[in-house]
């Protein structure tokens, strides 16, 4: 079988070059039997299939655009049963021969598909769906087969639907994709207004953020109040919690994975919008029609100009400037061959000086680059190799009450990958590949007094040590259908990490299984084991991102998670509403920290300064959506604990992890008034998360020397909570037809309010102490008040 | 065009403008428990000082409302078994009194103690032996700007060998007069003693342990505490303290870091020699003093 070389044997031979390339000529031959049984064990079922079938495969297409839709379901009437598309909107069916097939495509906000086709022999169908007026959106709602989520082997998987991105109110009128990822179910906010998420109890850096497939490190601009991806360039996201398909590695947490538009195949087009952060400008268009395409989108702050004219001279040098720009272009080589180029990059730079005696500059963004090829080596058989490129790079400096902590990290990564595809039998779908990365990190931090001249050298970057490595990961997943109730997903991905002085080897099965009750209903399980070979260690006094990428190595072990989830879903109305109810419980072992009181004068060694302990989190999580009407949106709530435990912090005895929180409500919906009128709101309501501060003081005296004073007496890390977090943000949007010079247009004018009740929610909160009386006290900080914004954006 | 302009920039300037207010926080449960420091050396007078601590908003912050007057605090060699009675130096520098346990016998060289303090029915015990070799300072010298986690400052630079083939750690101690013109690195200044000169005695922050470098020639520079002049006399003095006293003041030292820079972990005091009770007892030996004048 084709599949041989790129799973199980695939990994067994790359052991044994590992090995050898190593000196150690001792062949792990019992590894390699493991292997090839577990090889057998997976592939069992399908060899044994062996009908009278024909396929149906082809790709599902927005009709106007060409845009190729992800997630579109091809459904055959016949069978009871279909395919989803993938992200190149390719899809495949083996069905059982017949006079006639039927099929319904259908894709969410998309006038379904109905057609019958022969079902003699093999067809190649390309779909070409069309966007659904509002008016037309209740009478097909009874066509809707979308029923993926109850009727697919996934379980933890949310795809966000762009449309609701686009309408939702967000600070400053800036549409975010990370500020509606964060309205989930098992995902956390960071601190108030940042993109930060939190999955499922994982750290921000156990989350991978691929943009077409490339890792985006920092996805955030201007001290993370908004991504870096730009929402006109997007065509699909999906977020993954749970139930990882072997495909996916690399991080504990989640897979936020982020597809950018090929463009507009048909005809010239471009949108673009002024806000009053930043502006930006999208085109699209064909190269040649209906073979290829371009998009290129491009944003930039213009709030470093307002200040820079406003601030007078000689007063605070607070300045802004982000920018991004994501370009793509895909060309159709031949009938079974398609070719795309992937560019993106995005910086920031500020320099900052205010809030509680801080000052702050940073300059840091990341630069991906993908060149994929798809290959149909026949209609069964899909292939994808891509390579990709990227760099990153986060550069800051910070004073704060005369201290100051500088640091640097750099990450160059170059990925290869090969995926296949293959739709043997109706009862198989097999995906298996290899990714090779090369990582170059260089990370570098010092923390110290600040000196009384103020001049805080910048870090030398040709002194910083470069930390090489080498991940090879094999992967192989079957998508089984046991019977009409019971299907599975089950992988097994094999990462090997090598480094010169150490290497790794893990092994992940992936197993998620569904057991469907009735058409609408379902019940999943998954268990997942997944490791992570790179760690961004968290500071968690510091109220600024001084975080740093650091490379698994001697000391520091790979993380590695265990996560077993279960769930009932059921959708009512013939799919208008979807609900879910999942409970997972996850450990997280050599999870990193800094030593209490790590700091050095010399960008040393950071790996002497960490220190390990384990994670544990488990919780419920609620999910009803509506997803066709005039109102859609959705209601997530979770109910969640997470705990850390760490022998040589707070005593040894375990505590809550910072974004431990225990309530966390969304609601947020969009309304279709009309074809002028759209209005949205978000409402968030959470539990506060975990702080440190002492419980107790002391006093130490001895003789009038340098130690006398007060000293913190801690009952615990993280003993104390902020207050509820909870705001509502609403917009309304007004469409309309527009013209200029002649040239029509549709034009839509956005206002929004961010916070409309102006709570002051905590961002953070710090101890003082008066200078005349001694007495204590705490002081707290809020960021986001209530902003109104207004924007204007522009489609031709 | 311009009202336009100025409206915009009004928005934007909500987006990084920020509120900040005191807040009550909800004090939890505390129990108060006792901070003892007790570092003897041989040929001088014990000083156990003992303090409460109190819940970190707890009003209470002068010396007299901290310190614990009515304990019962014992020290016993072996042969003698001696009642310490409740003593109180006054503190030029702040103005204020300091209390401490202490008795009329000077502390013997190569001698174990013990000490016992009974307080509200609980008796804390802990054990340190004056058995610390004395290392004689063999240079002294002066820098204008050195820099070290504290930032940048002056410094003395103490020169020494260590003793070899033993677990050493030190720190440097300085004695001198001073009067109200002088400030502490806290920028405080005598208000009580009108240019009347009044000794100090200060200690390094930082206790330097010989691992590694056992038995080698060895220099180590401390921030002086106060200020001074150009002619300023003072005697300098090398102290080689035990491993608890290391431990206990490393911890603080950690700690009081971790205070002052918003960029590092905090650092829990851990409990040491005494349970349910944050402090040390511990022993050292000090070289002889060498005169110091700054060269500027």
């Amino acid at each position: 079988m084709f599949i041989a070389p790129f799973s199980s044997l695939g990994g067994a031979f790359f052991i044994i070059f590992i090995e050898s390339l190593q000196g150690r000529s001792a062949v792990k031959i019992k590894l390699m039997k493991q292997n090839i049984i577990l090889l057998l064990i997976l592939l069992f079922p399908f060899l044994t299939n062996a009908q009278k079938k024909i396929t149906i495969s082809g790709n599902v297409k927005d009709i106007k655009s060409g845009e190729v839709l992800i997630g579109a379901t091809v459904y055959v009437t016949n069978e009871k049963r279909g395919a989803t598309t993938n992200s190149y909107g390719f899809y495949s069916l083996s069905v059982k021969q017949a006079d006639s097939i039927g099929l319904v495509i259908s894709y969410q906000g998309y006038q379904p598909k109905i057609l019958t086709t022969s079902g003699r022999t093999d067809q190649v169908i390309d779909y070409n769906l069309e966007e659904k007026s509002t008016s037309l959106a209740e009478v097909v709602v009874s066509l809707n087969k979308n029923n993926n989520n109850v009727s697919k082997a996934k379980m933890s998987v949310i795809n966000i639907p762009m449309k609701q991105i686009k309408a939702l109110p967000m600070i400053a009128g800036e549409r975010d994709v990370l500020k509606v990822v964060q309205l989930l179910p098992g995902v956390q906010s960071g601190q108030e207004g940042t993109t930060g998420f939190y999955v499922r109890g994982g750290n921000t850096d156990q989350n991978l953020v691929l943009l077409d497939e490339a890792t985006v490190y920092n996805p955030s601009h201007l001290f993370g109040l908004f991504s870096t991806f730009n929402t006109n360039a997007i065509n699909n996201v999906t977020l993954i919690k749970g139930g990882f398909p072997a495909q996916y590695g690399g991080r504990l947490s989640s897979i936020l994975d982020i597809t950018m538009k090929e463009g507009n195949k048909k005809k010239f087009s471009g949108e673009g919008g002024i806000g009053l952060i930043s502006s930006n400008l999208t085109l699209e268009g064909p190269i040649k029609k209906n073979k290829s395409s371009f998009i290129i989108s491009a944003r930039r702050t213009f709030a470093d100009l307002f200040v820079k004219a406003f601030t007078p001279k000689n007063k605070n040098s607070t300045n802004y400037s982000f920018y991004d720009v994501n370009a793509k272009a895909n060309f159709e080589v031949s009938k079974k061959d398609k070719l795309y180029l992937s560019f993106f990059k995005g910086l920031d730079n500020a320099k900052y000086v205010g809030l509680s005696s801080l000052n702050y500059g940073i300059n840091f963004g990341n630069t991906t680059g993908t060149v994929r090829w798809n290959h149909l080596f026949s209609n069964k058989l899909f292939n994808n190799t891509s390579f990709i490129y990227n760099d990153y790079h986060l550069s800051l400096t910070t004073t704060q009450d005369q201290y100051y902590a500088q640091l640097y990290t750099g990450i160059k990564d170059v990925n290869f990958k090969s995926d296949f595809s293959y739709f043997p039998s109706p009862s198989h779908s097999i995906k298996a590949g290899f990714n090779y990365s090369y990582s170059t990190l260089f990370p570098s931090t010092t923390s110290a007094k600040a000196p009384k001249n103020g001049n805080i050298n910048k870090p030398n970057l040709d002194s910083i040590q470069h930390v090489y490595s080498s991940i090879i990961a094999f992967y192989v997943n079957d998508d089984i259908t046991v019977s009409e109730r019971i299907s599975a997903s089950v992988g097994l991905r094999v990462p090997v990490f090598v480094k010169s002085d150490v290497q790794y080897l893990r092994y992940e099965p992936r197993a998620t299984i569904k057991y469907q009750l009735n058409d609408a209903t379902s019940i999943k399980a998954a268990y997942t084991i997944m490791n992570q070979f790179k760690h961004l260690v968290p500071n968690s006094t510091a109220s600024l991102p001084t975080d740093i990428w650091i490379s698994s190595s001697k000391i520091v072990r790979p993380e590695n998670s265990h996560q077993i989830a279960l769930g009932l879903f059921k959708n009512f109305k013939d799919n208008t509403f979807e609900t879910s109810l999942e409970v997972y419980y996850k450990t997280m072992s050599n999870q990193v920290l800094f030593k209490e009181g790590a700091q050095s004068i010399q960008s040393a060694a950071i790996d002497s300064k960490l220190t390990f302990g384990k994670g544990s989190s488990y919780g419920a999580e609620l999910f009803v959506k509506k997803n066709v009407g005039r109102f859609t949106g959705w209601l997530s709530y979770t109910l969640s604990w997470t705990n850390q435990k760490f022998d040589s912090l707070n005593f040894g005895k375990q505590f809550p992890f910072t974004y431990d929180k225990r309530h966390n409500l969304s609601i947020v919906g969009t309304f279709d008034l009309n074809k002028h009128w759209t209005f949205s709101g978000a409402f968030v309501l959470t539990s506060g998360g975990a702080f440190t501060l002492p419980t107790g003081r002391a006093t130490v005296y001895g003789d009038g020397s340098l130690y006398d004073g007060t000293y913190y007496d801690y009952a615990g890390r993280n003993n104390y909570r902020y207050r509820t977090y909870h705001r509502l943000d609403m917009s309304a949007i007004f469409h309309r037809p527009a013209k200029i010079f002649g040239m029509k247009y549709q034009s839509e004018l956005v206002i929004s309010i961010y916070n409309i009740y102006n709570r002051h929610n905590p961002y953070f909160i710090y101890l003082t102490k008066d200078a005349i009386t001694s007495q204590t006290s705490a002081r707290e900080v809020s960021l986001l008040p209530i902003i109104p914004a207004i924007s204007y954006n522009f489609k031709f | 065009m311009k009202k336009k302009t100025n409206t915009i920039f009004i928005l934007f300037l909500l987006v990084i403008m920020s509120c900040e207010k005191t807040i009550t926080i909800k004090q939890q449960s505390y129990q108060s428990k006792l901070s003892i420091q007790g570092l003897i050396t041989p040929g001088e007078l014990p000083k156990i000082y003992i303090n409460r601590t109190v819940p970190y908003f707890d009003p209470k912050v002068n010396t007299r409302e901290l310190t614990v007057d009515n304990a019962t605090v014992t020290l016993n060699n072996g042969s003698t078994n001696d009642m310490l009675h409740f003593d109180s130096a006054y503190n030029y520098h702040y103005c204020r009194y300091d209390f401490f346990y202490t008795h009329a016998q000077a502390i013997q060289a190569n001698t174990s103690y013990s000490l016992n303090i009974t307080f509200n029915g609980i008796v804390y015990s802990a054990q340190a032996t004056t058995n610390q070799s004395k290392v004689s300072i063999t240079s002294l010298n002066y820098v204008q700007t050195f820099k070290d986690l504290y930032g940048e400052h002056e410094g003395i630079i103490v020169g020494y060998t260590d003793k070899p083939g033993e677990e050493n750690f030190y720190r440097y101690e300085m004695g001198r007069m001073i009067d109200s013109s002088v400030h502490s690195v806290d920028a405080a200044k005598s208000s009580c003693t009108f240019g009347q000169k009044y000794y100090v005695k200060e200690l390094g922050r930082t206790i330097y342990a010989d691992k590694n470098v056992d038995g080698k020639a060895l220099t180590f520079t401390f921030e002086p505490n106060y200020s001074h002049k150009k002619g300023d006399s003072a005697y300098v003095r090398l102290q080689s303290v035990d491993k608890n006293i290391f431990n206990f003041y490393d911890n603080l030292d950690r700690q009081k870091l971790a205070q002052y820079n918003p960029f590092v972990e905090p650092v829990f005091i851990i409990p040491g020699q005494f349970k349910n009770a944050i402090g040390v007892f511990g022993a050292y030996a000090v070289s002889d003093s060498v005169l110091f004048v700054y060269p500027e």
